[in-house]
């Protein structure tokens, strides 16, 4: 099957593709996680993730609930810190949260005593230091008019809708100037309508053009993880590990009626469903074991 | 039954709303035909509404004289426990080792009633206005700090999070998160504050004052005016009323974002 690569069958021509837990030697790396375990107390939530990111990569990360990406997404942002192993960021191991890594999460990203313009306000006001606050209010409404928001910045996040809500975290993001995107199910309680048109949105402010931004989408929706990501990193449960990597074509993507309908994403689509099936059976197979042997005792 | 635009009974619920004045209405009436119908009320003990009214007429520009006074040392007093409450609690309530320190500290001095500190006050102070204004600082400043910890180190870990991304350094997390956070908590300790501010202020100026609301009460009940007596303790609650009224207003102008 082309383009799809699975932890067996790597190939070393595939951006970050480098056999696990290799410090990265490839300078197109911006992020890599290097034998990541990470529990809340005495559960285990990820086990041993090895993963490199490439720049301007769109990576999306897909599971089930409960299976650890969104732990994996605060891990990378730095909100939590691992139980072991490491993640680099730009050559330094990450030890806290900071504006390289900017965040959306699925809809408290604003606070709600500031307006839409004041919470990008202090976004800029951390990259451009020394501007004066009617030029960050202006720069601001820049970005508001970006992610089709204009003349808004007044309201606050209670009096706009949860669409609004994400495009303005988008906003506040891209203000921060952040070259590492993090994205924690952003569009997952958003109506249909409003999910495909941040979707378009957010393709074509990040994944359009030269300049690319590098992004770690995480979803459960296997549509929206195959026509978002570059590549897929496709979570189990039980812990959280990655059960595969599945490198997803581009072409067909500017037309997403025809790309849902494509050979290639039914076959992704497919496997991705095969996948799932076999971690299941694992698991209820591991626990018949358990409950064995607990009956022998 | 239905009337003419289809709403049931509409002409029932045209009271809704008012039943608030209806019941002080209620009681007024009840305060008039009390007075007046028992044969052997004494009128100079238990005046009737129209005698209280003059009495307060009469005595208004003594009144308001009497509510400078005591503003003179509410507002100083207030104000101090408000600010240093509610800074001294973002900063305990965010910084964990200082809380661990400062906190069996807070519970074992906060329960102290501060009426207690009254007698001692007046006499350590050079005034009477500088230990009134120092029982009413302690007396509000307890509600105003014990609330604000509370909220200050309960902040939801999504405003964390933010702040972290956003890059704050401490105090401007304190300053730009934390503070705004916790407003509801820190407006709560207000209101507590301001109605125990307002105990503690009369109560002192019975121990001591010159002048003051408190002490045109105790002074008219000294000489058995009880017209002015009773007139000084309605204007005391309208006082009192009004000052709540007021921080509730301010409460809703800067909390208007909470839901």
């Amino acid at each position: 099957m082309p383009g799809i690569k699975t932890l067996s069958g790597r190939d070393s021509d595939m951006a970050g593709a480098v056999a696990p837990g290799h410090i990265a030697r490839d300078p197109r790396v911006v992020l890599s996680v290097e034998h990541l375990s990470f529990a809340y107390g005495a559960v285990p939530v990820l086990d041993d993730i090895n993963l490199e990111i490439a720049n301007g990569e769109f990576i999306a990360v897909l599971g089930p609930s409960g299976c650890g990406k969104t732990s994996l997404l605060r891990l990378l942002a730095g909100l939590e810190k691992p139980v072991s192993g490491r993640i680099v960021h730009d050559g330094r191991v990450i030890a806290g949260p900071d504006a390289s890594r900017g965040v959306v999460f699925q809809d408290y990203s604003l606070f709600p005593w500031l307006n839409l313009r004041d919470n990008l306000s202090i976004a800029i006001n951390k990259t451009r230091k020394g501007i004066s606050g009617s030029e960050r209010r202006r720069i601001a409404e820049e970005y508001l008019d970006l992610v089709g928001l204009p003349g808004v910045g007044a309201k606050h996040p209670y009096e706009v809708s949860g669409g609004m809500r994400q495009r303005a975290a988008i906003a506040r993001s891209l203000a921060l100037g952040s070259p590492v995107l993090l994205m924690d199910e952003p569009f997952g309680a958003l109506d249909p309508v409003n999910r495909v048109r941040l979707q378009d949105l957010l393709m074509q402010l990040c994944h359009a053009g030269t300049a690319r931004r590098t992004v770690v989408f995480v979803t459960h929706d296997v549509e929206e993880a195959l026509f978002m990501g570059d590549r897929v990193i496709v979570l189990g449960t039980n812990p959280g590990r990655i059960i595969s990597e599945l490198q997803v074509p581009s072409e067909g993507k500017h037309n997403r009626h025809d790309y849902f309908k494509s050979k290639g994403f039914i076959e992704l689509e497919g496997l991705i469903a095969a996948l799932y099936h076999e971690d299941v059976e694992r698991q209820l197979e591991a626990a018949s074991v358990v409950t064995g042997e607990g009956a022998s005792i | 039954m239905r009337t003419k635009n289809g709403h049931p009974a509409a002409h029932k619920t045209g009271l809704k709303g008012f039943e608030g004045i209806l019941f002080i209405v209620a009681i007024g009436l009840c305060w008039q035909v009390t007075t007046s119908m028992i044969p052997l009320n004494n009128p100079k003990l238990y005046p009737s509404p129209a005698l209280t009214f003059h009495a307060l007429v009469e005595s208004l520009p003594e009144l308001l004289k009497g509510t400078w006074s005591s503003f003179l040392i509410l507002i100083p007093g207030y104000l101090l426990a408000v600010v240093l409450g509610a800074v001294w609690g973002i900063v305990v309530g965010t910084v964990k080792w200082l809380h661990r320190a400062f906190d069996p500290f807070a519970k074992v001095v906060a329960p102290i009633p501060p009426t207690v500190y009254i007698p001692y006050a007046i006499a350590l102070m050079p005034t009477f206005r500088i230990s009134a204004i120092m029982v009413v600082f302690i007396g509000a400043f307890w509600p105003v700090f014990v609330n604000t910890v509370a909220g200050a180190s309960a902040v939801p870990l999504h405003y964390r999070d933010n702040a972290g991304i956003l890059g704050f350094g401490r105090i401007e997390y304190m300053r730009r998160v934390v503070f705004p956070a916790t407003l509801p908590d820190i407006f709560s300790g207000m209101a507590v504050g301001l109605a125990l501010s307002f105990i503690l202020l009369t109560v002192a100026e019975l121990f001591g004052a010159n002048d003051g609301l408190g002490k045109f009460v105790q002074y008219y009940a000294d000489y058995a005016d009880y017209p002015r007596m009773v007139a000084g303790i309605l204007y005391t609650g309208a006082v009192t009323f009004s000052a709540m009224a007021l921080l509730d207003l301010l409460k809703r102008r800067v909390l208007f974002w909470v839901r």
